[in-house]
């Protein structure tokens, strides 16, 4: 049975050197062999071939990047519960990636030609735009807005993750960024997609009304 | 029914099976999530900081939403985080048991 340690002990071992922090490593490693099956079953069953193997590779993976980032853990939950985190974000990071690697991602993995912004042939083509957007629906209101506001790329990534389901970790991972950077870049763009709708006198809900929703 | 009428309407039906996403779901899924956007959000990685904290008191029986409701609205957006703070909180069940 692993030793019962508060955050305090648990902070304490884990700095400490040789033997007392291969104790504590001993024991953050027994609880997550514990722990992480039956909190993972939803997405992989402990029956699939390879479970010891991928389990191994979560806890050494974690265990290396709970001690790499011990001075980022403020006392916030339980220090097994922080550790529960970090395992759970890269076996599950692991799995989404194993599912959809060889799932081709149209326009992610474009040049960058692909992130500049369309041309202003969508706005000079109009010679009316407040006439003809009275005389569009919104289907055609909005897609115009995605055509102007949004790049290819982001049209893309739109498209993979609200389509066609894919993580934001598979979408990052064939783009070379990371999660928090491309939820950033979204956000800015749905905020943009937002206020252009509001200034055309439009709002979401409503829109989505119209559809049946 | 003719043969070529049957051709016809097979191939329009196997023309449909291969469409690509028509733009209605696309119009519809953007305004879904426009729907949902907030000046503010918190990033994954934000959520990420506080999710433990948020996921005990889940356990505990409060109510985590009402203290950080940024976090909340972060989880119902994006299904990654979702996934994740799912998965913590069974971790804590069965720490409980």
């Amino acid at each position: 049975m692993p030793t019962l340690r508060d955050n305090e002990s648990w902070l304490k071992d884990l700095r400490a050197t040789s033997e007392q922090r291969d104790s504590a490593l001993a024991d953050l490693r027994e609880i997550l062999q514990r722990v992480l099956p039956r909190a993972l079953s939803r997405w992989l069953s402990p029956e699939t071939g390879h479970f010891d193997a991928f389990l191994d590779d979560v806890i050494q993976d974690t265990l290396l990047r709970v001690l790499d980032k011990l001075d980022s853990f403020e006392g916030r939950s339980q220090f097994t519960t922080w550790v529960y985190k970090i395992a759970i974000r890269i076996a599950l990071n692991e799995l989404r990636h194993r599912k959809w690697k060889e799932v081709s991602l149209d326009g992610l993995e474009e040049s960058r030609e692909a992130d500049e912004m369309p041309s202003e042939q969508f706005k000079s083509n109009d010679p009316h735009p407040e006439s003809a957007l009275e005389r569009k629906d919104a289907l055609a209101l909005v897609e115009k807005l995605l055509a102007e506001e949004l790049t290819p790329r982001q049209r893309a990534i739109m498209t993979a993750i609200g389509i066609k389901g894919v993580p934001m970790d598979e979408v990052v991972r064939r783009m070379g960024t990371n999660r928090n950077a491309l939820y950033k870049t979204m956000h800015d763009v749905r905020l943009k997609l937002k206020h252009r709708l509001k200034r055309e006198g439009f709002d979401p809900e409503d829109l989505l009304d119209l559809f049946g929703n | 029914m003719n043969v070529k009428l049957k051709m016809s309407k097979f191939s329009s039906w196997l023309q449909g099976l291969f469409r690509k996403p028509s733009p209605p779901i696309e119009a519809r899924v953007a305004l879904a999530m426009l729907s949902m956007t907030q000046e503010q959000e918190l990033s994954c990685d934000e959520v990420h900081a506080l999710i433990d904290q948020f996921a005990e008191m889940q356990t505990r029986g409060e109510n985590p939403a009402h203290l950080f409701p940024l976090v909340q609205r972060h989880l119902d957006m994006c299904p990654e985080c979702r996934e994740e703070y799912e998965a913590l909180l069974a971790a804590l069940e069965i720490n409980l048991l």
